[in-house]
């Protein structure tokens, strides 16, 4: 099929306008070798915009403070009836709306770092989103994000133009970089769409020949790329896929992205890094305590990532998901029935080879002194670090200090986190 | 309407122009100053060009023309006066978008929620029909449609939907049609500076007037008069919750109290509405009002301002902003305690002035002017803007009081502006785009849903931008793979007709083709199309890709060519991406 398209647009002149003088030499070696994935370590992000309430997602129920803080806000403490935390090691408990979570934990597969985020003290989310994006908190100058760094430590020309790819319409901060990466709203969008046959074919290889010979970099670039994907993934045709038996992503755009990013993997095309976002966590007023605002995000959040798990089956192995969010909130609810912009906040890591089961980091405590500008959950873990620890043994990086210049990476905390 | 304009405001320059038959020599000028580009400044084509480009949504067929005979000079002064510009063809558009002339409380009443209209179809036996899991009958779900539109009609009931889509519908409509063009493009630039989210509760009903209202009128005016319009737009109130937030001490009484919890209230776990006397601050707005509005992120505040500064607006609120209502200040919620923000003390018993004292320091500010300055300039200059230009702009911002009108007008009359390397030189956004392909092909628009569809596609949905930030302005946020793929198929879409709501005409573009080769017919094109500035690699693709179909019709001369592929193929193009 392929080899029949390039010699008739051969014949029709196209050959000669360089069109193909860069195809992917990663096309052919995929039809030597089909399993591009096999064995190599895939790292799917979420990003929470918005700053989520990490105290009501993992639930502190073991201290007073909490409910003296929270007082209609606080989720009820396990047995308590309905709405209750979900108890998980007995002194915290996981927000009823994270159920789906609990059979992964239960299963050893999901690990919570608690009261871990930026150690910068900004309340803005853009910069703060900027700075978990960056990996260098209170530096502005940093002109690449961290995962492409990631992505930089090892630049294959021949690589997957699906090594990296982003569910969204933009390519988020963390993405951005010298690395090549790739951006998508949907997997059945992915394509020049000029009718058919020929003459369809004709007008991709023009758009093709027009962007490889433009002058501006960036365009130059994001065309090459755009265009190795495309005809990558006419070939794999991803388009039938049947998720694993008795999975169902939730109805939405959150679902739907993670569905396809579970496309992308059981499809062996090359993805290494996927990244995605949800909003919706800025909850400063009605946030709701078991239910409402927040528990709805999180019935979302949770069950969406649940079935994404489930979906990889034997994949899972090989892939570890990691959520982040730009910060916590305030420790005591606000006039609103809310919270505002606080500081630590919760991550979850989920994954085949994740030491699951457990919450790590340490957990600072809920009295007035003990809270951030006597406001806000205290920080004990920097979220570099779990990256740090992703980075190093899932990923296999020697140095993740090479990802987050500037930082020393101290895992005392999270010791253990991948099983080696 | 350009014309109508210009003869009547400045007919006289026009006939002084034609009988000295200046006009025509500025045609002879431009080949040579063309070729003396390169050697460091703008053809006086170019500047137009330059002009068309960064302060409208993109020229339309004989613009550049126009303003070549009255030059940009008068141009720009036009433009910057949209009072005196008149406006007949959008204002004939927009006749067909009701709700964009209501104001809240009528917004209100005549549209009803999703689950009122559910209710109301129930009642009828009716249900709105969704899409099944598993594929019905063909044309079943069509049928049901319909069905449920009648029934909507006969009942006299619109959702609350079509609200915030005719409002995409009309910023469409005015981005395409309007004469008024950098009044249009400087209320895209505040509407998202002081950013609301459409989708957010009340505010599905309350952007409309915001942008209207508030902002539309005062895009040249004074900066401080655009922060208290937004300050007291009850769709800012609601988007940041500011109208939320009551003093810790807050005199209020207990029937107010409790009106107040039930509109902020949701059931509880036990479903029951808790009776509840915390009470309190919300930074929210205090914050952005800071960071995004005024100072910048940078500007100089602490946690602590950020306190003070929302003590300043408690009681800034709403009166059942889901019924539409209005704004006001209640003293009641108000913190009427001394306050410190910024190092300015602002003393108790200040009521509503407080509020007022506040956006009186920050519209003042230094660091407000240069974060403006700044955000005007890489809209209009360069992704990088130069802090030379930055500090010119701050500087006449602080010396006019803020005047926005005199602020553009020293930008757009800077050396930076008209520098060579700035021309062309940045990346349109998806919004920016779509409408100047619409303009540079004459296109038809209603502005219906699929046009906007593709904005949204692309991550720029009007309305639509969740953060407080709205919606980055450089290259590097818009420039990625999945984008660009939508921009060229957004352009094939377009040509092809095969955007509902939306045609163009292309064999209207160019005459008498009849007698032309294929390849002078493509000149003729990416003349009208990008006046000729197409790389020559471009348009030796374009033309292999000519031969290419001309090979597959056996040979067939210009007739046979497919024009709205070529067409695709230029709006498609890396050159139409810039402006």
């Amino acid at each position: 099929m392929k080899r029949r398209y390039f010699l008739k647009n051969g014949a029709i002149g196209l050959v000669s306008l360089g069109a193909m003088t860069h195809s992917p030499s990663f096309l052919t070696r995929v039809l030597a070798q089909k399993k591009a994935n096999s064995g190599k370590k895939i790292l799917i992000a979420i990003f929470q915009r918005g700053a989520l309430d990490g105290l009501n997602a993992v639930v502190p129920y073991g201290e007073d403070e909490y409910y003296k803080l929270r007082p209609s806000l606080a989720i009820p403490r396990p047995d308590s009836g309905q709405g209750a935390a979900i108890d998980l090691d007995g002194f915290f408990g996981l927000h009823p709306a994270l159920s789906g979570f609990k059979p992964i934990y239960d299963a050893k597969q999901l690990a919570i770092i608690h009261s871990v985020g930026s150690p910068d003290s900004t309340r803005s989310h853009f910069d703060a989103q900027d700075y978990m994006e960056s990996g260098t908190p209170g530096v502005k100058s940093t002109t690449d994000g961290w995962l492409n760094r990631y992505l930089q430590i090892k630049i294959d020309k021949d690589a997957s133009p699906f090594r990296a790819v982003t569910f969204g319409a933009n390519l988020p901060r963390t993405m951005q970089g010298r690395a090549p990466s790739l951006a998508m709203t949907s997997i059945n969008d992915f394509a020049i769409r000029a009718g058919g046959g020929e003459m369809g074919q004709a007008v991709q290889g023009g758009f093709e020949a027009i962007y490889a010979q433009t002058v501006n970099e960036s365009l130059r670039n994001t065309g090459k790329e755009t265009f190795d994907a495309v005809k990558m993934l006419k070939r794999v045709n991803p388009s039938q896929y049947q998720p694993a038996a008795g999975v169902v992503y939730p109805r939405g755009q959150f679902g739907d992205r993670l569905r396809q990013i579970a496309q992308l993997i059981k499809s062996d095309l090359g993805l290494e890094v996927a990244f995605t976002d949800l909003g919706g966590w800025d909850t400063h007023a009605n946030q709701g305590a078991s239910n409402g605002q927040l528990a709805n995000r999180l019935t979302d959040f949770s069950q969406a990532i649940s079935a994404l798990y489930n979906d990889l089956q034997e994949k899972a192995e090989d892939v570890v998901i990691v959520t982040m969010t730009e910060f916590g909130r305030t420790a005591k609810e606000n006039g609103n029935r809310g919270t505002d912009h606080g500081h630590a906040s919760v991550m979850f890591c989920l994954g085949g080879r994740v030491n699951g089961g457990k919450i790590y980091g340490k957990w600072p405590g809920l009295k007035a002194e003990q809270l951030y500008e006597r406001r806000d959950l205290a920080l004990t873990t920097d979220f570099r670090d779990v990256f740090g620890e992703l980075a190093k043994n899932h990923l296999g990086v020697a140095e993740p200090e090479v990802i987050f210049p500037g930082h020393q990476i101290d895992l005392s905390n999270i010791k253990g986190l991948i099983r080696i | 309407m350009i014309k109508q304009a210009i003869i009547k405001y400045f007919s006289i320059t026009l006939i002084f122009v034609l009988a000295s038959g200046s006009a025509l020599s500025l045609a002879q000028t431009t080949q040579k100053e063309k070729a003396k580009n390169t050697a460091g400044s703008l053809s006086s084509e170019q500047k137009v060009i330059h002009m068309l480009n960064r302060i409208t949504f993109g020229p339309r067929p004989g613009d550049l023309e126009r303003v070549m005979k009255i030059g940009w000079q008068k141009y720009l002064a036009e433009q910057l006066h949209p009072e005196h510009i008149s406006d007949e063809v959008v204002g004939t558009k927009l006749k067909e978008l009701e709700s964009i002339r209501l104001d809240n409380r009528e917004l209100a009443n005549n549209y009803v929620r999703p689950n009122q209209v559910r209710r109301q179809l129930r009642n009828r036996g009716l249900e709105i029909p969704q899409p099944a899991q598993e594929p019905g009958p063909q044309g079943e779900m069509a049928r049901q449609r319909r069905e449920v539109r009648k029934a909507l009609d006969e009942m006299g009931i619109k959702p609350q939907q079509e609200i915030l889509q005719e409002l995409q519908q009309a910023k469409i409509l005015r981005a395409v049609y309007s004469e008024k063009q950098l009044q249009e493009v400087m209320t895209d630039f505040w509407f998202n500076h002081f950013n609301v989210y459409g989708r957010k509760g009340a505010d599905r009903l309350l952007t409309t007037s915001y942008e209207r209202d508030s902002i539309r009128p005062r895009v040249f005016g004074k900066f401080e008069d655009l922060l208290i319009a937004t300050a007291e737009s009850e769709a800012m109130l609601f988007y940041l919750d500011n109208w939320l937030s009551v003093s810790p001490n807050a005199q209020m009484g207990m029937n107010r109290m409790r009106r107040l919890r039930r509109m902020q209230s949701m059931p509880n776990q036990n479903g029951k509405i808790p009776n509840n006397r915390s009470r309190g601050l919300n930074e929210n707005y205090a914050r952005e009002i800071m960071e995004l509005h005024t100072l910048g992120v940078d500007g100089g505040y602490t946690q602590k301002d950020v306190q003070e500064v929302a003590r300043c607006f408690t009681g800034w609120t709403i009166r059942g902003p889901r019924a539409g209502g209005d704004f006001y200040f209640n003293q009641n919620m108000h913190d009427d305690g001394e306050k410190v923000v910024l190092g300015k003390k602002i003393p108790a018993g200040g009521g509503r002035k407080d509020g007022e004292t506040v956006i009186h320091i920050l519209a003042t500010h230094p660091a407000t002017a240069k974060f403006i300055s700044t955000k005007l300039a890489r809209k209009f200059v360069s992704d990088n803007p130069p802090q030379s230009l930055v500090d010119r702009l701050a500087g006449s911002f602080l010396k006019t009081g803020g005047d926005i009108r005199q602020v553009l007008s020293v930008l757009f009359n800077s050396p930076e502006f008209w520098a060579p390397e700035n021309y062309r030189a940045k990346i349109k956004t998806p919004f920016e785009m779509t409408v100047s392909a619409a303009r540079a092909t004459g296109a038809e628009t209603s502005g219906a849903p699929p046009f906007h569809r593709w904005i949204a596609k692309m991550g720029e949905g009007l309305y639509l931008a969740q953060p407080p930030t709205g919606y980055p302005e450089t290259a590097e946020n818009w420039v990625n793979t999945g984008a660009l793929l939508d921009r060229m198929n957004f352009a094939l879409a377009l040509s092809s007709n095969n955007i509902p709501g939306t045609r163009v005409d292309l064999d209207k573009l160019v005459s008498n083709t009849n007698s032309m080769k294929a390849s002078q017919i493509v000149d003729q094109y990416v003349r009208i199309l990008l006046r000729s500035e197409m790389s020559p690699e471009t348009r030796a693709t374009i033309d292999k890709t000519l031969n290419g179909q001309m090979a597959m019709n056996n040979g067939q001369s210009a007739p046979g060519i497919d024009i709205s592929k070529v067409v695709g193929l230029i709006l498609g193009s890396p050159e139409f991406q810039r402006q």
